[in-house]
């Protein structure tokens, strides 16, 4: 094509470009004006606990039986909200060689919003499936932790900190 | 010769009162005014991107965002029952929430209002009883809202149409 007729052709284009936001900005005003409105929600995946500590102590024991009575704590509750697909929340604790027994159990889980694993035995750092199958909404359940010692594993005391975890399944 | 002189006085009156005469002639015209019924509504731009992006854990409702940086003016002379409608070109999905509220000086806001299912059919009144005159650079403001149950959304444009009627 001639540089003469490219230049033509952008000039045309220039003009109708002019005409149409003319057009636009006398559309502007009338009786009716338009916005544009841009909607956009991210994902979002938020867990807390209501219970940042607590203390468990074995202080009882069975003499018939030879065995200490296991402490066990309820009082914690776990939030979650998530409006991603394929969901789960993990669990795990630093505790790699635990000398006592630390269980974990989910319970009174918000119906629909998760299926919780059986009770959970902390003897190492591993991550496990605390509950699975968490869909797009918010959820709560009990922290049922259990803490029992051999007898054999004498007195003592040692800690174990546990993080939740909400991640993709 | 006094005659004469007479006659001329006499002659010089005549053309004097025909000056006159020519003086007091009138033309008459007809001027039609009319002012036809105006309607006029405009707005500032397009407000900011609402994106959600917090929420709280245990809950499902999500951390809703705001936009006021937009604003409209009206110029209407019809009467003093005329009102803003707005509508959206197609509804939003369930779980979402769009809310509008203007400000108005010379006529009711309606509020917060929401307008996620409200279309060309079933535009909703945001302003009423807007009196006769111009009511300028009134605030638009914007209220976005979600649940977690809904699910991400990706980045959409609505357009939203705010029409003066009466």
């Amino acid at each position: 094509m001639k540089p003469e007729r490219i230049s033509i052709l952008l000039q045309a284009l220039l003009l109708l470009v002019t005409v149409l936001a003319l057009l636009e900005t006398a559309h502007a005003q009338g009786t009716s004006a338009r916005q544009v409105v841009t909607l956009e929600v991210l994902e979002l995946n938020r867990i807390d606990i209501n219970m940042t500590s607590l203390t468990l102590i074995i202080q009882d024991a069975n003499a018939q039986a030879g065995t200490t009575v296991p402490a066990a704590n309820s009082d914690g509750v776990l939030f979650w909200m998530t409006n991603g697909d394929n969901k789960k929340i993990t669990v795990a604790s630093n505790n790699a060689t635990p000398r006592f027994e630390l269980k974990l159990l989910a319970a009174d889980v918000t119906p629909q919003a998760g299926v919780p694993v059986p009770e959970i035995i902390f003897d190492d750092t591993q991550t496990r499936d605390f509950i699975t199958g968490v869909t797009k909404t918010s959820g709560r359940c009990q922290i049922r932790y259990t803490a029992s010692a051999p007898v054999q594993a004498g007195v003592g005391r040692e800690m174990y900190v546990i993080t939740y975890t909400i991640t993709g399944s | 010769m006094k005659k004469l002189a007479t006659l001329f006085a006499l002659a010089a009156l005549s053309l004097l009162f025909v000056e006159e005469s020519n003086a007091q002639a009138t033309a008459n015209q007809t001027v039609q005014l009319t002012v036809n019924a105006v309607y006029k509504i405009s707005t500032s731009g397009n407000p900011g991107a609402l994106t959600i992006n917090n929420g709280t854990a245990g809950t499902d409702a999500l951390t809703s965002v705001s936009d006021n940086s937009t604003t409209y003016n009206i110029t209407q002379n019809v009467g003093n029952t005329v009102k803003v409608t707005a509508h959206l070109n197609s509804a939003l999905p369930a779980g979402y929430t769009l809310s509008i509220n203007l400000a108005s000086t010379k006529g009711t806001s309606a509020g917060t209002v929401d307008i996620s299912n409200a279309t060309s059919g079933s535009a909703v009144d945001v302003v009423t009883g807007i009196g006769m005159g111009a009511d300028a650079n009134q605030t638009i403001g914007y209220t976005f809202s979600a649940l977690a149950s809904a699910g991400t959304l990706s980045s959409t444009n609505k357009t939203v149409t705010l029409t003066l009627t009466n």
